[in-house]
């Protein structure tokens, strides 16, 4: 985040919420990009739409993504979202204004609600695509 | 068309033309009709149609399938991870060791004792599971995913790398994935995928002089963007991408993923079949391609004779500009080598460039793999490289994600034949990447510049 946002760091707070523009997490296949959001307690990113594997990585280690166009001009920087993951359901509290991001896949859901893919194997004793 | 079936049925003296040819149109409208019946009655991309053989299921772009893995890779920038969710997920044995492999190339040899330790730690879990492991000096994970005939045409291959999408041009779906879903793989051999939309590039003609498979897909990514294709598969086509040689189509599925797509791919045809017969591989797979009336959502048609060679500029893949542009910029650093451009085919060209001459700037040669470091020996292509001043290292990554062997200083400008220039991406935030093909690369290693390589003929 250094590149964009060189306080990002210091500014992230628990709970935070990323919002972002066109494929946000390219160009890793690793899952330390992911991790690394997770670890300083971002709760959600939320992006105009996202790298394929930063996608799917994010979701195994945890960490709940929506794609939800028009975003970026419909958030300010400090604003408070109240977003509901199961139906996709944002609202911009400090804007008023209300956004629809496409709901999360049931299975992903379940992966997220264990959180990630390792404790979810640990539960269930298989892995959601399978029978 | 006549002539490319023919090329697949080599005649023998005893049979007719007639006969050939009758047996060739026979075959050809049976594996059509055994393609159609088994996928279904809508026309389908080839994406379509390996995820639905993958699946057993009649799978169209949109839907969510389970598919059988046929071969699942991690290197060692992912493997430890994987291998560390595999343990903690308490499976006890991969779900079949003959079908994965781990490949010590990004850190290879280890420039360190943590590194070292991870090194360990992959060899001691590869020799315990009974899986394949490839350790230093062997080459780049996919380079070997290929030369080492565990890639098959029409099978899904999974990689815990993002230029996993490079073994397309063998005819198969190949996409990365990471480390935990990996470990996933590992232990059931099974995935779920999203079935990708197709973006169909098509290029026709006769590449100009100097213009090569690097500058074809540089420019497709200025076009796009690097999220024009966003989990889609690029699916390229035509007269120019036909001619290619294996090496080229590989450098085009390569960077498919820096358009943001799932995989890249190349209809599999008779070069194909060559190429894994030399290494062993007869059977086991099918040459599929896209129906004429299948869906593609997008399109983009290339005139290959209005063709330039580009190079992407710092600090994105898709900051892509034609070589007047940039031509007479200071070079500090030459970069010729991974997966996109390590190959044989390269080296042959660098090698054609620098012969008899001395390069100006620091100039790192890293060969794509073992089999072509010992090609490049026996052409002399190694000889002509040390003479010319250049620095030859072991097959693996090199400086691509700048972990080792050639790290740039704040302010140095690099001229690379990778496939990533993003801030940092060699390791300093300060220098300066510009991707370009391996005879523009030579080019500037000798003239201590960016040149035109249409300035002088090959």
């Amino acid at each position: 985040m250094e590149g964009i946002n060189p306080d990002f760091s210091r500014k992230v707070r628990k709970g935070d919420i990323i919002v972002a523009g066109k494929n946000f997490g390219c160009g890793s296949s690793r899952e330390q990009a992911p991790l690394v959001l997770k670890h300083v307690g971002v709760s959600l990113v939320i992006a105009e739409s996202f790298a394929r594997i930063f996608y799917r990585n994010s979701f195994n280690v945890g960490l709940p993504l929506l794609i939800c166009k028009g975003i970026t001009s419909n958030v300010e920087e400090g604003d408070e979202l109240e977003v509901d993951l199961s139906t996709g359901h944002i609202y911009n509290l400090a804007q008023g204004v209300e956004l629809r991001a496409n709901p999360i896949p049931d299975f992903l859901m379940e992966i997220v609600k264990s959180g990630g893919l390792s404790e979810y194997y640990k539960k269930h004793g298989r892995f959601p695509w399978q029978k | 068309m006549l002539l490319d079936s023919l090329a697949k049925f080599p005649s023998t003296s005893l049979e007719s033309p007639l006969r050939l040819f009758c047996q060739c149109c026979m075959l050809q409208a049976f594996r059509k009709k055994k393609n159609r019946e088994r996928c279904g009655l809508m026309g389908k991309t080839l994406a379509e149609k390996i995820l639905s053989l993958a699946s057993g299921t009649d799978a169209y772009k949109g839907d969510i399938v389970v598919a059988n893995v046929d071969f699942a890779m991690a290197q060692d920038g992912t493997a430890p991870l994987a291998i560390e969710a595999f343990r903690s997920m308490g499976v006890e044995k991969v779900w079949d060791p003959s079908r994965v492999a781990l490949v010590i190339d990004h850190n290879a040899p280890s420039p360190s004792e943590g590194v070292s330790k991870l090194h360990k730690m992959m060899r001691e879990w590869a020799k315990g599971q009974g899986v394949i492991l490839y350790d230093i000096g062997e080459g780049v994970c996919h380079q070997l995913m290929m030369e080492r005939g565990h890639v098959k045409p029409g099978k899904v291959v999974l990689g815990a790398d993002s230029h996993t999408c490079t073994y397309g041009a063998l005819g198969a779906l190949a996409t990365g994935i990471g480390s935990t879903e990996m470990a996933a793989v590992f232990a059931c051999g099974q995935l779920w995928m999203r079935v990708p939309e197709t973006f169909l590039v098509v290029v026709e003609g006769k590449l100009p002089k100097g213009v090569y498979a690097k500058d074809i897909v540089l420019t497709i990514i200025g076009k796009v963007g690097a999220d024009g294709a966003t989990y889609m598969a690029v699916e390229y086509t035509g007269s120019t991408v036909k001619r290619l040689s294996l090496d080229s189509k590989m450098t085009l599925c390569n960077m498919a993923v820096e358009m943001g797509g799932k995989t890249g791919l190349v209809a599999p045809d008779e070069k194909v079949t060559a190429f894994l017969k030399e290494r062993g591989v007869t059977g086991g797979y099918e040459l599929l391609s896209s129906d004429e009336d299948a869906e593609f959502s997008e399109k983009l048609e290339l005139d290959a004779e209005n063709l330039t060679p580009v190079v992407a500029c710092p600090h994105s893949v898709d900051n892509v500009k034609p070589l007047e542009e940039v031509e007479g910029i200071p070079v500090s650093q030459v970069f010729i080598g991974t997966c996109t451009n390590g190959r044989i085919e390269d080296l042959r060209i660098a090698g054609k460039v620098v012969k008899g001459r001395k390069v100006k700037v620091r100039t790192i040669i890293v060969p794509a793999s073992r089999e072509v470091y010992l090609k490049a020996l026996r052409e002399g292509l190694i000889e002509t490289f040390i003479e010319a001043g250049a620095t030859v290292c072991n097959p693996g990554c090199g400086p691509c994600v700048g972990t080792h062997q050639g790290i740039p200083s704040p302010g140095d400008v690099v001229v690379s034949t990778a496939n990533r220039n993003f801030k940092g991406r060699m390791g300093c935030d300060e220098a300066e990447i510009y991707l370009a093909s391996p005879h523009t690369a030579a080019l500037a290693a000798i003239a201590g510049e960016i040149r035109d390589p249409r300035e002088e003929e090959l």
